[in-house]
This record gives C-alpha cells, structure tokens and sequence, in this order.
C-alpha cells in the first residue's frame, strides 16, 4: 500500500516505523531483522503453511505467523525468544523425518535455506527411525525443471508463483498428509517463459534447472551484479562465472547461469527464459583475434589495413548493445573524422505484460538520447557493429563483432569485441533508466571493449582521443539531463 | 696448507663412519650384536617399511556394483588446500544415485598430500595408498591422474 500512513511498532525493542499493513515479516526485515522462513516470498501472496515464521506479539496468547500479520500501531514484537527458538527447531524436525539428506549430490546445497536453519535451529540427530517415505525422484517438468518430491516441503512457492505471477497454473499440489507432492495438472507441461524463476524460489532443491545441474557447486561461483542485454526492460541480474585456473585447462565454460536480482522499479523479482538461458555466446563461438577475409591477422597489420580506407567515405553503424559511454565516444570519434553514424540492432520479438518488451536491445533508448538513428547510405566504406547481416554490400566491409558467423570471409577486417559480461558500462532501459553492468570476466583471447577499439581506430587515423569510461559517462549524463528536462 | 689438513680432517671422518658402521654390521652379522649401524637400502629390491600414517598417491574406490563410489559432490575439491581436484560430473541416468563424475582428476604435482579430500568425502569414494612411492614421472602433466589411473589396480 504506497503511501499509506506510517506508524510506529516495536521488533525485539527496537522502534521501527513502517506502513500500515505491511505484513510484519517485511516490516522486520526492512529493519534489518530477518525472520525465517520457507513458504513466505516477497513476490507472492502470503501462504502461511510453513509455520517457520511465528513470532511472538504482546497480548496475543499463541505465536502468530509474521508472514499472515499486518502491522498495527504499538504492535510489541519478539522475533527470536527461547520458545519460539524451540519451536523452529520442532518445524525443522519435522520436516526432516521425511527428508532425503542427500545434500551431496543435490545442486541447493550451499544456498539452501533447510540446511542453514538446520545449522541455526536444529543440530540434533534425529529422533524419527522409521524407513523415510519414498516418493518420485527426477520427475521432469518441462522446460528445464526437474522436480525431486522427497526433497519439496510443500511451501507451495512454485504453486503460487505459476498462479500468482504467470497466471498459468501448471502445478497443484496431490494427495495428502505425508504423501503430498506437487504435480502437473493433466495434460499439462510447464512450458511459459517465466519456467526458470521456480527454480530460484524454491527454498530447498526440489526444483533443479537441466541447464545448470551438476555443473558446478554453487559456492564455487563469482557472483558479479549485471543487466540483461536480451530486451529493452533491462532485468537486473547476477551472472554466475567460475575461472578457476585448473578449470579452465579442460573446460571453456565461465559462465554457469544467469541469476535475477531484485528491483522493484524494474524487474522485481523475476527474469525471463531467454534471458536466463542466453547466456551460451559468452564462452562458445567466440573471435578471438583480428581477422581479415576470414584469416587471423595481428592489431599492427590490422591497423594498416585501417590506415589503407584512409580518405574513403565511411559510415560507421553503431549498435544498440553498445553502452552509452561508448555511443558518445564513438559519436564523437565519428564527427571528428566526418563520418556518417547510424544505429543497427535486432529486430523486434515478442512481448508479455509481465517482463518482455517488443525492442530486443538494451540500449536503443541510450541511441535515441545521442540522436543515432537507424538509415541505411551506400558509402565506400561500412563500419558495422555487432549485426553483420546489417551490413550493405559494399567494396569494403569492416566489422566489429563479438561472435563468428557464416561468411566471414566476405570482410576486409574483422575485429573481436567483448562482450558485455567482459566490460563495464550502463545501458538506458525503455523506462529511461540508467543501469549499470560490471565485469564479470577478462575478454577472451584477444578481443577488447569497444571502447577501447575506437582508440584503436583513432590511432589508426592519426587522431587523440583518450577512451576514458568514466569521462564519458559525465558526458553522457549531460545529453542525458537535456533530454530528460524536454 | 690449512687446506690439505682440513681435506685429512673430512677423509678421517668418512674413514671412520666406514670402519665404525662396518664393524657393528659384522658384529649385527655373527649375531653379536643388535644394532645393524648405518646401512644403505637396496631399494628398489629392497624397501623400507612405511609408517602408516603416510599418505600417498589416491584411489577412486567402487561400489560392489562396479560404479564408482563417488557421487561428485564436490566435497574433496572443496577441502583441498592445494587446488589440485578437477571433477566434472554429470548425471547417471539409470541409477537412484543421479550424480557421477565424468571427469575426476587430481594434479598429483600440486598436491599437498595432507588427506584432507579423504576425511571429507561423505562416501569414502576416496583414499590414499599407505605403501606404493612410485610417483616419478618425466613430465609434469603426467602426475595429472584421471579416473583410469586413479582405480588401477
Ligand atoms: S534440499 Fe537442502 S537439505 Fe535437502 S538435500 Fe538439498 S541441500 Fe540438502
Ligand atoms: S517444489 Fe519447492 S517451491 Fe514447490 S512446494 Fe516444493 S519446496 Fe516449495
Ligand atoms: S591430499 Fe590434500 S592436497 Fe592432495 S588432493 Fe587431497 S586434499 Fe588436495
Ligand atoms: S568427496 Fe568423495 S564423493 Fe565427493 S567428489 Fe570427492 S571423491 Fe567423490
Ligand atoms: S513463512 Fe510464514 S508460515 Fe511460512
């Protein structure tokens, strides 16, 4: 309820203010107390199933659960008491007379919420000696999901999130008691764009992702805070690297997964499929070194190749996954040398009312501010970005790409280019806001930002302009502010 | 001068560990005597007896089914102070165990030989040999031991 009326409430005796009606369990964690929990999540309608939450409020003769209770004016609150530590303790006993405690081979462990309360609750054997209840392992779910229902404890997130979120209603939750499960309704299959997030919410590993299984445990990861680059929205996201020196020696892959990160004016909590799942070009497929007609040449012949267009009409097609520090660089590098500059980027795709935009690039809003706009000329000399099938066929084609395509050989040069988890920058979303990536890993090979290859070019054509990221960026800001104010 | 008396000085010495030893061996021989002196082992026909808390080169142990005990938790590569276990697994489709190692290697030239991947494997997947130093290799990458040298006999 924005804007509503703040009031006054008291967690473990601390004065907190918050609003009224938000639910205490928020209310405590605004104010830096976090409370347990399995089945309450940020992003869905309060469940109240899980009984991890309870806490103890003045006046009240039995724990409440924090995730059902709004907040009210001189609400007393105790989080963490004796009792209430017992009881967790009780919920978690609970829950593990019929869990597996396979953590070994399970991809949660190490970021899962059952054993980390097992560690500050529990920490007893169990008492429970009967065989544990067997149920259906590596059940798959479409898309990427797996499901294992000796290792759910039915906090029915996934259900609520399909319900909640996409609206979709794949999985309800069969049979009762001990032999509950979740399950598939009939006939159906998990099968829309939003699948990968039941895998994030899920508090323990009962929902794992085909894509990310067994490849690598979860506290081997670097985790670096980056932005999407799949449409215009611009999530915010986690990327997920491992460059372990040993790893590396029988493994190219750096990239693990794609992991969201909360931002409510944005994204939320949330991500799409493609955007999760796109993340293969970063580590395959890769140029690593200038080229020309289609054989690896070195930077220093690659500069005389570019000293040879010298005196031609060029025009330089910028893209909208550029960031804009390097838009205006590369502006500017443009009027200075009097070439013409226009705007390649992927087409439009779909949309939905959750996430998805129509404009498939992350900074077509960044391109727009710089007044880049998408035309075609026939000059002797193309420059091109990124989108090699932008290319007119001309006498000369130089490009600038990250990844190998089909006819390589139809260009004059060629040079590599990092990608975006490889640099850092910002990129102007659709709404207008400017958001930041940052690098996750060093370039592959011998490819560098493009920022740093319009210093190239500038050398190359015999003129001084420093690539300074952060120079840029105030310059970019200044469009920016006039833009914005008109 | 002074030179040629310390040459004598380290002669002398080397004479008289070589007399001393010799006779307490003939002693140690007619079965005068226990102590044996100071003997050179033939190695490799003969070998000195290992202390058993000596740890050497790994093995990958497997179940009474055949498989591979490990399961590919990772838990060695996580103990190890050296950095020097490799695993990738993958998933086994037709047994309850879903996860197995399609790749294990240890770098046997970095290892620290401290058995901590021994003491944290949850399956006891992985132990270390108590008897066998043969370790020397030509080159480096050799002592990079996969699966195949790691359970040979
Ligand atoms: S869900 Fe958590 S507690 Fe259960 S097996 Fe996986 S890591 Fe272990
Ligand atoms: S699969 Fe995960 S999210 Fe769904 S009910 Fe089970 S534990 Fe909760
Ligand atoms: S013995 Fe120690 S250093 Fe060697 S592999 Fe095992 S844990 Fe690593
Ligand atoms: S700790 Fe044991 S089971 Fe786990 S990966 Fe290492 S050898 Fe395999
Ligand atoms: S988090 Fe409140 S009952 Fe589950």
């Amino acid at each position: 309820m924005p804007g509503g009326k703040r009031i006054k409430i008291i967690i473990d005796g601390r004065e907190v203010e918050t609003e009224a009606g938000t639910l205490l369990i928020k209310a405590a964690e605004d104010a830096g107390i976090y409370i347990p929990r399995f089945c309450y999540h940020e992003g869905l309608r309060p469940d109240g199933n899980c009984r991890m939450c309870l806490v103890e409020i003045e006046g009240l003769r039995k724990p409440v659960p924090s995730c059902m209770t709004p907040v009210k004016e001189g609400m007393i609150v105790r989080t963490n008491t004796p009792a209430l530590q017992e009881h967790r303790k009780k919920v978690l006993e609970f829950i593990l007379t019929s869990h597996p405690m396979d953590c070994p081979i399970c991809d949660q462990a190490g970021e899962c919420v059952l054993q980390d309360y097992y560690f500050d609750y529990d920490l007893e054997d169990r008492r429970y000696l009967e065989d544990r209840e067997r149920k259906p392992k590596r059940v798959y779910w479409g898309k990427n999901l797996i499901y294992d229902a000796e290792r759910c404890i039915l906090c029915r997130r996934c259900v609520r999130f399909l319900d909640n979120v996409t609206g979709t209603r794949e999985l309800g939750v069969f049979e009762r008691g001990i032999h509950s499960y979740i399950g598939l309704f009939d006939g159906k299959k998990i099968e829309n764009d939003y699948s990968g997030n039941l895998v994030d919410i899920c508090p323990v590993g009962a929902i794992t992702d085909l894509d990310f299984r067994f490849k690598m445990r979860v506290w081997f990861l670097d985790r670096t805070p980056s932005i999407c680059p799949f449409c215009a929205r611009g999530c915010n996201i986690e990327i997920h690297t491992n460059t372990d020196r040993l790893r590396n020696r029988f493994s190219s892959q750096r990239v693990f997964r794609i992991k969201p990160r909360k931002n409510q004016d944005v994204n939320g909590w949330w991500i799409c499929d493609e955007g999760r799942y796109s993340y293969k070009f970063i580590d395959e497929g890769r140029i690593l070194h200038p080229m020309s007609n289609g054989r690896k040449i070195t930077w220093e012949a690659a500069g005389k190749k570019l000293r040879e267009i010298i005196g031609n009409e060029i025009r330089v097609y910028l893209s909208a996954w550029m960031s804009n520090e390097e838009l205006i660089y590369w502006k500017r590098l443009a009027d200075l040398l009097q070439w013409k500059v226009s705007l390649v980027k992927r087409p439009d795709g779909d949309e939905d009312k959750l996430l998805r935009v129509k404009d498939k690039n992350p900074n077509t809003t960044g391109a727009k501010i710089l007044g880049i706009k998408e035309e075609r000329g026939n000059e002797e000399v193309s420059v091109v970005f990124h989108f090699p099938e932008f290319a007119p066929e001309q006498r000369i084609k130089i490009g600038i790409f990250t990844n190998e395509f089909p006819d390589m050989e139809g260009w004059e040069l060629i040079l590599p280019a990092a990608v975006f988890a490889e640099k850092e920058g910002h990129w102007t979303n659709f709404q207008g806001k400017i958001q930041k990536f940052q690098k996750a890993l060093e370039p592959l090979g011998e490819a560098m930002d493009e920022g740093r290859i319009g210093e190239f070019f500038a050398g190359a054509f015999g003129i001084e302009l420093p690539w300074d990221r952060q120079e840029m960026e105030r310059e970019f800001l200044k469009e920016y502010k006039k833009w914005s104010g008109s | 001068m002074k030179l040629f008396w310390e040459a004598i000085k380290g002669l002398g010495i080397t004479a008289r560990h070589l007399i001393v030893n010799l006779w307490k061996f003939s002693l140690y021989y007619v079965g005068l005597s226990r102590d044996k002196g100071v003997v050179t082992v033939e190695y490799p026909e003969e070998r000195r007896e290992t202390f058993p808390r000596v740890r050497l080169r790994h093995r990958l142990l497997r179940r009474e089914d055949g498989r591979l005990r490990c399961v590919a938790c990772f838990m060695c590569a996580t103990a190890c102070p050296a950095e020097c276990i490799y695993i990738e697994a993958e998933e086994d489709p037709d047994h309850p165990l879903e996860k197995r190692p399609r790749q294990f290697l240890i770098d046997l030239g970095k290892c620290a030989y401290c058995g901590f991947c021994v003491e944290a494997c949850p399956e006891d997947a992985i132990r270390m040999d108590v008897h066998i130093p043969e370790l020397a290799e030509y080159e480096r990458d050799n002592l990079i031991y996969d699966i195949e040298k790691l359970t040979k006999k």
